[in-house]
């Protein structure tokens, strides 16, 4: 990794914050410096670069890094911003992308030996939209391999090196708490942008399917992905979806959506607003009592902020939804790797390998049987939401904090007959299979020191509001500033 | 494994799961065969919880879309 001189002498900001302040900042702030030539894109590119430098022998965030690549795109953006030609709130901003979204003539390995060597020669869309809004690509961020979640990356959080960092954006969620970078792109499909989100400590969101276009990004499970940001804060978010939704012919599942501003409506506030509460699923006796009292606390904050919390009925069809979900997922995953399987078998990882036969001796009655309960239950869901006149659902993300590697596949040890892995998703699938909006967002940190989140749930298209209702939260807590002992 | 919710105590043979991973194509060993056995009784168990709701009628979410805004 080489680290060019910036092509004009340092700026005012830079000499007088230095590194470790600039790094601190959100997205949000440094676009605002780059916007007012308080500091150059090359400046921030540079000190972004060291921050990776001092912080990836601790928890190996990229996979790797496009130093060159970076600051020759850092410099562009710096003529066009000094020539008047500024493209928008992410141009000159240095961002990660997962290894499994294709980047043109860039390694995409998708953390699989099976990929090894692999070059795309196109960016995916989402890429290209990035590209054009300004966006500087500084590295790609390592996966769980093929995104599947059960394998063993380097990555570690900085918040505990010992426990599960969080999958399979596993590398995009500690670059972004460990402050080596300002956003990063994960994919999501049961989870993995909202749970490296939760447990380390900043905001991810799944946007609605079809949102964001999968064109270029390896595939888990069609039906499933999603492709969106992980930030610091809301607003960062809020800027990066922008500069990456938008509808793709290629892609069979983007959806001809128009595209709104998503900060406009942010510092609205939550007045009037009606906020969904279901408590039979979403507080079960999985809920860890300190989580449970984190997100009350915020329930009750959204209540003197003046929204109206409504308590909703359990939908039944909730305790099938993961069940549906890993059939889906190992069906069509598998599916994907049909060739793959076959031809490169002993390069994949054991526990992948495994996974990946398992989805080809599913019967194609219980896929179908699946996607059958997934219609039930989206209709459900919808029918919730108009009935009760809501314009957003909220729980916790995860029932539980991380835990140590080792106690993942073990029965959790309060009793609750589930196991951690099982636990950490049990929040989260639910909007995948009805393709809604979803955003983590801190709200604490549990007895034993670690990130608590919240997931807000919205209708479709409407990522907006749900950046409206957490900024408001957000805006009275300093849970995005804190920073773990690992970081820049 | 890590994947699967649904936990059953039903018992396949793992030669059977052996011989129809080699009919697909698949090349697996008896010791993955058997690691694998397992898994998939819970996979085909956990159709006992998608089944119990009435499904006959409804029309299977094959339409990877979620449609237009819910209130437009």
């Amino acid at each position: 990794m080489t680290c060019k001189r910036s092509f004009r002498p340092l700026s005012l900001v830079w000499e007088r914050v230095g590194m470790t302040e600039l790094m601190d900042m959100s997205l949000a702030q440094v676009s605002d410096l780059l916007a007012d030539g308080s500091i150059s894109s090359v400046e921030l590119t540079e000190a972004n670069l060291r921050a990776i430098e001092q912080t990836e022998p601790a928890v190996h965030a990229y996979a790797r890094v496009l130093a060159d690549g970076a600051l020759e795109a850092a410099r562009q953006a710096d003529q066009d911003i000094a020539a008047g030609k500024r493209r928008g709130a992410l141009h000159g901003v240095p961002i990660g992308i997962k290894d499994n979204i294709y980047m043109q003539g860039i390694l995409a390995e998708s953390g699989s030996r099976v990929m090894k060597g692999f070059i795309p020669d196109y960016d995916a869309t989402c890429v290209k939209l990035l590209k054009a809004a300004g966006a500087v690509i500084i590295g790609k961020t390592h996966c769980h391999e093929f995104a599947y979640g059960v394998n063993k990356p380097p990555t570690r959080t900085p918040w505990n090196p010992d426990c599960y960092p969080g999958g399979s954006s596993i590398g995009s969620g500690v670059a972004v708490t460990s402050r080596s970078s300002f956003g990063a792109l994960g994919t999501d499909t049961g989870g993995s942008i909202r749970v490296p989100a939760f447990i380390n400590g900043i905001v991810g969101l799944k946007p609605t399917f079809g949102r964001v276009s999968v064109y270029g990004v390896v595939p888990v499970s069609w039906s499933l992905d999603h492709v969106g940001p992980l930030t610091r804060t809301v607003k960062g978010n809020a800027i990066m979806l922008q500069g990456m939704a938008g509808y793709e012919p290629l892609d069979p599942t983007s959806a001809n959506q128009p595209v709104p501003d998503f900060t406009a409506s942010i510092d609205q506030g939550v007045k009037g607003l009606r906020i969904g509460v279901e408590r039979d699923y979403f507080f079960y006796n999985g809920v860890t009592d300190d989580i449970r009292a984190a997100v009350e606390g915020v329930i009750e904050e959204y209540r003197a902020q003046g929204a109206e919390i409504v308590d909703v009925p359990t939908i039944p069809e909730l305790e099938a939804t993961q069940d549906a979900v890993f059939t889906i997922v190992l069906s069509e995953g598998s599916t994907y790797h049909r060739k793959l399987i076959r031809e490169y078998a002993d390069k994949y990882d054991p526990t992948t390998r495994a996974t990946v036969q398992l989805g080809e001796l599913i019967p194609a009655t219980n896929y179908i049987a699946a996607q059958q309960l997934r219609t039930r239950f989206k209709n459900a869901m919808k029918k919730r939401f108009m009935t009760h006149n809501l314009d957003a659902m909220l729980w916790p993300t995860m029932p539980i904090t991380t835990v140590p590697f080792d106690d993942m596949n073990v029965p959790r040890k309060d009793g609750v007959g589930e196991t951690p892995v099982g636990s950490m998703c049990h929040h989260t699938f639910n909007a995948n299979l009805t393709g809604q909006p979803a955003l983590s967002v801190p709200c604490g940190f549990a007895e034993n020191g670690l990130p608590i989140g919240f997931q807000l749930l919205g209708k479709p298209f409407d990522e907006a509001m749900l950046f409206r209702i957490a900024h408001a939260y957000e805006q009275n807590h300093e849970w995005h500033l804190q920073k773990p002992h690992i970081a820049v | 494994m890590s994947y699967g919710r649904t936990k059953s105590e039903d018992e396949l043979d793992p030669a059977v799961i052996e011989a129809l991973a080699q009919q697909l194509g698949l090349n697996l060993s008896s010791e993955e065969a058997a690691a694998l056995t397992p898994a998939l009784v819970n996979q085909i168990a956990a159709m006992e919880v998608i089944t119990r709701f009435d499904l006959q009628e409804v029309v299977p979410a094959t339409v990877f879309s979620v449609g237009a805004r819910w209130d437009d």
